[in-house]
């Protein structure tokens, strides 16, 4: 007691000035005087100094002495007031809190007198307008008087329905806490106040349904407001709080065992009518809900009807606020929300059975089941899901990415626990048919944009060997990235649902058999949804798993796995080749875009599935995924690039070459047959990218699709981007050939040379050593045929039989001579050419005839109105040349033949064709050396003529004699003009190295004076000793 | 007007190829759909060409399995697989016959090692040439070989048909025998069948006219026909004979439909054969099966030959088509002849409805080059010339039918399965070009 008498010594002065003015009598007392605040004041600061249960009631009965008698006096202001509540908060905290300290008499006493200090009026109207210091003290102190009585043994009975005096009192208590839960929901402070007095009261206090049933209504009503207001107003501490403290409330009044439910349940056909004759007595009865109380004293409160009327009322709460509070999106609400709603489905299960769904669909869209109460109630979980399936088309339109969630993970859980019927079947019919309304809503079919092609020509050059995976994501037309990856994930979630339920395959299987007739977007949305669900067998089984898998079992997985890939891939290959027959010079539009990306998207994920045995597929599959590794679409490239790695990645070490290469003739046999269909899109392309790939080998393979190439130049030479294509592939395939063939150029020069003499200047036309040792060679074979084959090179020319072989097969032709037999005919002939002809060159002579057909068309197509196309023909003839001259008595043929046409550009006006024309008219002067002599010097003529290049320049080196600087080189040139100029003087000056002593001075002169214009003078001046003298000549004589 | 009227026929049934295998640099000259259980479980193509390669083709995955290079690159005129024995007998032009044997022992180190997938048995297939001889190919006629009915292990003997060494009008059979070594007999040499029936003055043949070379051989049961230039088919077999003690060749068949144009081709379906020629039909003779057994004989014991007394000339029913030249023929089940001509048009002529049903051609681009620099004089105009005299169309160089056929879906994966179901469920068309491609076509 020391501290009592401490406490005393302490307080009692305090005490002494407020019994002073609470003694006053009443009509002198001021029940607003300040000095009476002060004493409080000092009183409660004393007070608040000592700890809880620190003190006896000894000390309080002191302490009370003037309060009571202040609160005699009829009147007390609102600060009096609030710090008489604090002073007896005090002394409820520290002198009447344990067990045996607080007396029930004072506890009955003093419970009116605090509730009427708090709130005078039963319509708690003051209390609105007081402080909010003033309604926390009566929190406090209705708080602290509650913890007291808990403290207390007759806790229990405390306002048991034997002591109706107190009755009034504790409905007024609740009024007043609930006033000021919902009166003042800025300050959060005073609402844990009030909630945690509350719950005091409810759980520890009174803890008996039936008498809390009275008090329910208004509590739910309030709590459903504090719940139903926004975020803005109630903070989510408080929601945490209300919600913990209804789920007691509603726990105490609704629980199942206390109130002895008993669910009717039909059971026989026989009780309906039994129940029928009820329900006409009874108008509450409810046939889905036949709840009956078994309690038939009737002296309770709660009973069917009481149940029947007052769980409607809360089902309406619970609709009110919880989705409310699911929308603000608070985890700690979230969690709360779900514990509530856990704990209402444990307790009151059957009571409150009618609020069954919104507690299920509570728990969906919460995505949450902390309990695990779902899978015992599955019949309301299978009617939310259903619910939403039948919005799903709206879910998706309106990107409600949670509610997909939620509604995968209640299905997810329909389908863990029932075993015996599934909704997945369901479920996938209502995905494709909202998935169809959502991508292509009627109206607005017409309206498809074009993706632009980045050029009608061929620049998006594929770089095949350093591809990336993009992990791309297709998204779905007409909804964002973010809905369609949801989508895809919801989809995914559904395959291993249908795969754990082993129906994947009977799934996809009539999902796809459906589609027979349907609409392209609808088929496309089909396969979409059908590789979702096969994705998820692309998971790889973990390794602890294969060791416990059956071995039956996993084969017959296996099958299954590689019948609904195969189906989908079939459909795939289907569709493919629908839509490039569509897009097919067209151009690829929206939806095509989406439905190639799904294409690309199915292969690889089967291919990711069914991994080594991918392989076989290949054979139709692998174009469309090289095909579109070089689509206009960025879009389709990052798919196809993906899946193009998958299945390197899968089968070939992840080497794209490798792929390619190892599927050559899958490859060719692809584009030959669109060629042969006349679809040209992309094909010279993927040609190129094989070409210089796997080399000139592969291509001799191959010769027919050239040849189909050159089928297509004969009906389409018209169109000018079909041709450019074909003749930049052209320029691949020569220059692979040439790497395949010939080292260097130095090799073919040496073959060459042997048939040109350079300059006549030149004895036998030889200007070096090698060229002597050439010829020796040359003799010394003669000779060698000559021993070896009886003179076949002498007597070539005759038709006489120059070998025993030869006669024999002219012999044996004799007969057949009749009988007009082409085919052995031709045999003979072309035995009989290798003896007449004899091929030096180190190009056979099949893809010599290649090089000729390209210059046969180029030569045909330089009339072509495309620019573009003649110069790229005329890039592709410069490349020809040197290799035909391999074959030199060839190569005067063809440059005989073609000459004309090609002079016909170095003519032309415009300069772009005038430059790669030299370049190649340089090339035949170059490689057929004398043989076009007399045409050069024709030629010569023709430029001073009729060439508008030749006119950029001074022709006549007489005119200008007097203006020695003009003799250098000019530099003023635009550069298209410069390069054509410096390309035709290279061109004059390789055919002056073999006409040099074939003109007279004077047009040399001319030529010279010409070439000096455009390349410096020391480069011609050291060409030849005569060009040197005709170049010291111009420079100092004229 | 025929003609005019045929040409729109064959181009309203032209159909685009199916497939295209590509291997060959150079014109096909022989095409074969065998059966090889050890290589695969589905009929194989043999193709050979005029380079001395050799392929043998997976149908289901179109590729080529394994492939053989004739040393000195000789032209292949025929090949003939030996389904008991596995072995394969190619006869090129260099006049050699040589037999290959599909390497077992490969096959078994592959199969011990990969048990499980099937699809890579034939990764490393190889051929070991076992033996050789020369033989005369002076004429472009293919051979018959057939093995003895019941092959030991270590004794194999196969009977050869092949033109005679130096008379292209005779033939000579021979006897392999495969032991340890091989050993090679020659029971008939020379067997002069011209002279034979010129002898019996059968059809008033005049002594000195001529047969020509054999063109074509052809194998139905026991029965061995030749198709010779002038048109005759001839068609024998060995018969043991009491008199003589030894085995001799017993005429069972001639005709001369064709005649005086050379048998281009024969093929032979159930007990029917069919020849074609030059002109514009082909012909069809039933074989009887079992021929009465004959007691009058006439017969030339110097020639080894004998001939039923009975024998005349058959026969035929001439099946008329809108192509002439004919080069290649086979049947496909009951109803469809697939002919190719010289153009280089092949058709499905339905032989019930008397309707084609699809052509083939693979024609050539106009712009028409040549490597020699000689041989353009006629044209004037330099090299590059849009000949009009010279066939538009790509050769057929063989051509050969696969008939569809059955799958047992035993120990097969499912995408196995779908794609050789795929190959089964059509007849197919198979056509080797002068270019080295060789196109499949469903029928």
């Amino acid at each position: 007691m020391n501290s009592d008498t401490n406490a005393f010594k302490d307080i009692r002065i305090s005490c002494v000035e407020l019994s002073r003015i609470a003694f006053l009598p009443t009509e002198s007392f001021d029940p607003n005087s300040l000095t009476l605040l002060a004493c409080l004041k000092k009183v409660e600061e004393k007070l608040s100094a000592y700890e809880d249960d620190s003190l006896s009631p000894k000390f309080a009965d002191y302490v009370f002495v003037p309060i009571a008698s202040l609160l005699k006096q009829p009147a007390l202001g609102e600060s009096q007031t609030e710090y008489v509540l604090l002073i007896i908060f005090h002394l409820l905290r520290t002198c009447w809190s344990s067990n045996g300290k607080f007396s029930e008499q004072l506890g009955q006493q003093l419970f009116p007198l605090i509730t009427f200090l708090v709130s005078s009026d039963k319509d708690n109207q003051k209390l609105i307008t007081r402080s909010d210091e003033f309604k926390y003290a009566g929190c406090l102190v209705l708080h602290q008087f509650f913890k007291s009585v808990r403290s207390q043994r007759y806790h229990k009975e405390f306002f048991s329905n034997s002591k109706p005096n107190l009755l009034p009192a504790l409905g007024h208590s609740v009024t007043i806490l609930l006033k000021i839960l919902e009166q003042s929901p800025q300050n959060n402070e005073l609402q844990f106040k009030a909630l945690a007095s509350l719950e005091v009261l409810f759980q520890d206090i009174i803890s008996d349904g039936e008498m809390l049933s009275f008090i329910l209504p208004g509590n739910v009503s309030v709590f459903a407001k504090i719940l139903t207001k926004p975020g803005r107003q109630i903070h989510y501490k408080v929601c945490v709080r209300t919600l913990e403290v209804l789920a007691k409330l509603l726990v105490l009044v609704y629980d199942d065992f206390s109130l002895d439910i008993k669910v009717n349940k039909l059971t026989d056909i026989r009780e309906l009518s039994d129940t029928k004759l009820k329900h006409e007595i009874n108008q509450s009865f409810m046939f889905n809900g036949p709840i009956v109380l078994l309690r038939t004293d009737g002296k309770t409160h709660r009973d069917t009807s009481w149940l029947t009327a007052t769980s409607g009322q809360i089902n309406i709460a619970l609709e009110a606020f919880i989705p409310k509070l699911l929308k603000r999106n608070n985890e700690s609400i979230d969690e709360a929300l779900a514990t509530f709603v856990s704990i209402l489905l444990t307790r009151c299960e059957n009571s409150l059975n009618n609020c069954e769904k919104v507690l299920v669909s509570t728990l969906v869209h919460l995505e949450r089941d902390p309990m695990s109460k779902l899978p015992s109630h599955l019949v309301k979980l299978k009617e939310v899901v259903n619910e939403d399936l039948h919005k799903l088309s709206d879910i998706i339109r309106f990107e409600n990415a949670d509610r997909l969630s939620s509604l995968s993970f209640a299905i997810t859980i329909l389908e863990k626990n029932n075993e015996r019927d599934t909704m997945i079947n369901e479920v996938v019919r209502c995905l494709f048919e909202s998935l169809n309304e959502s991508i292509e809503p009627p109206s607005l079919i017409n309206h498809k944009e074009r993706i632009i092609e980045q050029s009608s020509q061929l620049t998006t050059t594929v770089n095949f060997e350093n591809l990336e995976s993009t992990n791309a994501l297709i998204a779905l037309p007409r909804l964002s990235e973010d809905m369609s990856l949801k989508l895809k994930k919801f989809t995914y979630h559904m395959g291993s649902l249908l795969l754990e339920r082993h129906i994947l395959n009977d799934v996809v299987t009539e999902l796809i058999s459906e589609q027979v007739d349907s609409p392209r977007t609808q088929k496309i949305v089909a396969l979409w949804l059908s590789t979702n669900f096969i994705k998820a067998m692309e998971k790889q089984p973990k390794e602890e798993e294969v060791y416990l898998q059956f071995e039956s079992d996993a084969n017959y997985s296996s099958s299954m796995v590689e019948e609904v890939c195969l189906i989908v891939l079939e459909f795939c290959n289907e569709l493919s080749q629908d839509i490039s027959m569509e897009i097919e010079g067209k151009g690829i539009k929206k939806s095509d875009e989406f439905a190639v990306c799904t294409v690309l998207f199915s292969i690889e994920t089967i291919c990711a599935v069914m991994r080594e045995e991918f392989q076989p597929e290949l054979i139709d599959y692998i174009y469309t995924v090289v095909d579109a590794l070089a689509s206009p679409s960025e879009a389709i490239r990052y798919v196809s690039q993906s899946c193009a790695l998958r299945i390197a990645d899968t089968l070939y070490h992840g080497s794209i070459p490798n792929m390619i290469l190892s599927n050559v003739d899958y490859l060719v046999e692809s584009i030959s047959s669109r060629l042969n269909s006349g679809m040209t899109e992309r094909v010279s392309q993927i040609l190129m990218v094989i070409c210089q790939l796997a080399g000139y080998e592969t291509i001799e393979n191959f010769k027919d699709v050239i040849e189909t190439i050159f089928k297509l130049l004969d009906y389409y030479h018209g169109y000018s981007d079909l041709c450019l294509q074909f003749f930049q592939l052209f320029k691949i395939i020569i220059l692979e050939m040439k790497k395949k063939y010939i080292n260097d150029d130095e090799m073919i020069l040496k073959i060459a040379n042997q048939h040109i003499s350079q300059s006549t200047f030149s004895p036998w036309g030889m200007t070096d050593f090698q060229q002597v040792l050439n010829i020796l060679d040359k003799e010394t074979q003669v000779k060698d045929d000559i021993t070896d084959e009886n003179d076949v090179d002498f007597l070539k020319d005759d038709n006489e039989p120059s070998n025993f072989q030869e006669y024999f097969d002219s012999k044996l032709r004799e007969p057949d001579s009749d009988d007009d037999e082409e085919e052995r005919e031709e045999e003979v002939e072309g035995s009989s050419k290798e003896y007449t002809d004899q091929w030096t060159s180190p190009i056979p002579s099949d893809s010599y005839k290649i090089l000729l057909q390209i210059l046969g068309y180029g030569e045909r197509l330089l009339t072509h109105p495309s620019k573009r196309l003649r110069v790229q023909i005329l890039i592709v003839m410069r490349l020809i040349f040197p290799l035909l001259s391999t074959q030199h008595n060839l190569l005067i043929r063809e440059v005989a033949s073609t000459w004309d046409s090609i002079i016909q550009c170095v003519l032309c006006s415009d300069y772009s064709i005038v430059q790669p024309a030299c370049s190649c008219v340089e090339q035949m002067i170059k490689y057929s050396g004398d043989f076009v002599a007399k045409r050069f010097i024709e030629l010569w003529q023709k430029l001073c003529q009729d060439s508008f290049i030749l006119k950029e320049l001074r022709i006549d080196p007489t005119v200008h004699n007097h203006e020695k600087k003009s003799i250098s080189k000019h530099v003023k040139f635009p550069p298209v003009t410069e390069n054509a100029l410096v390309s035709m003087v290279h061109m004059v000056l390789e055919g002056v190295k073999i006409t040099e002593y074939l003109i007279s001075e004077a047009v040399l002169e001319q030529i010279i004076y010409c070439c000096i214009q455009v390349v410096p003078v020391e480069k011609i001046s050291s060409m030849s000793l005569i060009v040197g003298d005709i170049v010291w000549k111009i420079r100092n004589i004229n | 007007m025929r003609g005019f009227s045929n040409e729109i026929i064959l181009k309203r049934t032209l159909t685009l190829s199916d497939f295209t295998l590509r291997y060959h640099k150079r014109g096909i000259t022989a095409l074969q759909v065998i059966k090889a259980p050890s290589v695969s479980n589905v009929p194989v193509l043999l193709s050979g060409d005029n380079y001395g390669y050799f392929v043998m083709w997976d149908l289901v995955t179109k590729r080529p399995i394994t492939h053989i290079e004739i040393e000195g690159n000789s032209h292949i005129i025929a090949f003939w697989w030996v389904e008991t024995t596995n072995v394969l007998y190619i006869l090129s032009k260099d006049s050699m016959l040589r037999i290959f044997e599909l390497d077992s022992s490969t096959q078994l180190s592959i199969d011990l090692v990969r048990k499980l997938s099937q699809a890579n048995k034939t990764d490393h297939l190889q051929w070991t040439k076992i033996y050789e001889m020369p033989i005369n190919t002076l004429n472009f006629a293919n051979f018959i070989i057939e093995a003895e009915v019941k092959p030991t292990k270590d004794n194999k003997s196969y009977r050869l048909v092949c033109c005679h060494t130096d008379d292209s009008e005779t033939i000579d059979i021979y006897q392999i025998i495969e032991d340890s070594t091989f050993k090679l007999k020659r029971p008939f040499n020379n067997i002069n069948f011209p002279r034979f029936l010129k002898q019996q003055n059968f059809l008033g043949i005049s002594k000195d006219s001529k047969f020509g070379i054999i063109m074509r051989f052809a194998k139905l049961n026991d029965v061995i026909f030749l198709g010779y230039e002038n048109g005759f088919v001839v068609g024998f077999k060995i018969t043991f004979d009491e008199g003589l003690q030894r085995d001799i060749a017993e005429l069972v068949h001639v005709s001369n439909d064709h005649y005086p144009n050379p048998i281009l081709d024969m093929c032979v379906s159930g007990d029917e054969l069919y020849s074609c020629s030059t002109d514009d039909f082909i012909t069809k003779y039933k074989i009887p099966v079992n021929l009465q057994l004959e007691t009058k004989y006439l017969r030339d014991d110097a020639l080894l030959i004998k001939c039923p007394s009975s024998l005349r000339v058959s026969e035929p029913s001439k099946v008329h088509l809108p192509l002439k030249n004919i080069g290649h023929i086979d049947k496909v089940k009951d109803d469809y002849l697939v002919v190719s001509s010289w153009s280089g048009m092949t058709i499905v002529y339905n032989m019930r409805t008397s309707e084609v049903e699809q052509t083939f051609v693979k024609s050539k681009n106009n712009l028409v080059v040549s490597d020699s620099s000689m041989g353009d004089l006629t044209n004037g105009s330099g090299s590059n010339t849009e000949s009009s005299s010279k066939s538009h169309n790509y050769k057929v160089g063989a051509m050969t039918c696969l008939e569809s056929f059955d799958v047992q879906s035993d120990g097969l994966r499912l995408g196995q399965l779908r794609r050789i179901k795929a190959l089964a469920k059509c007849n197919w068309c198979l056509i080797g070009y002068e270019d080295g491609t060789i196109k499949l076509n469903k029928i």
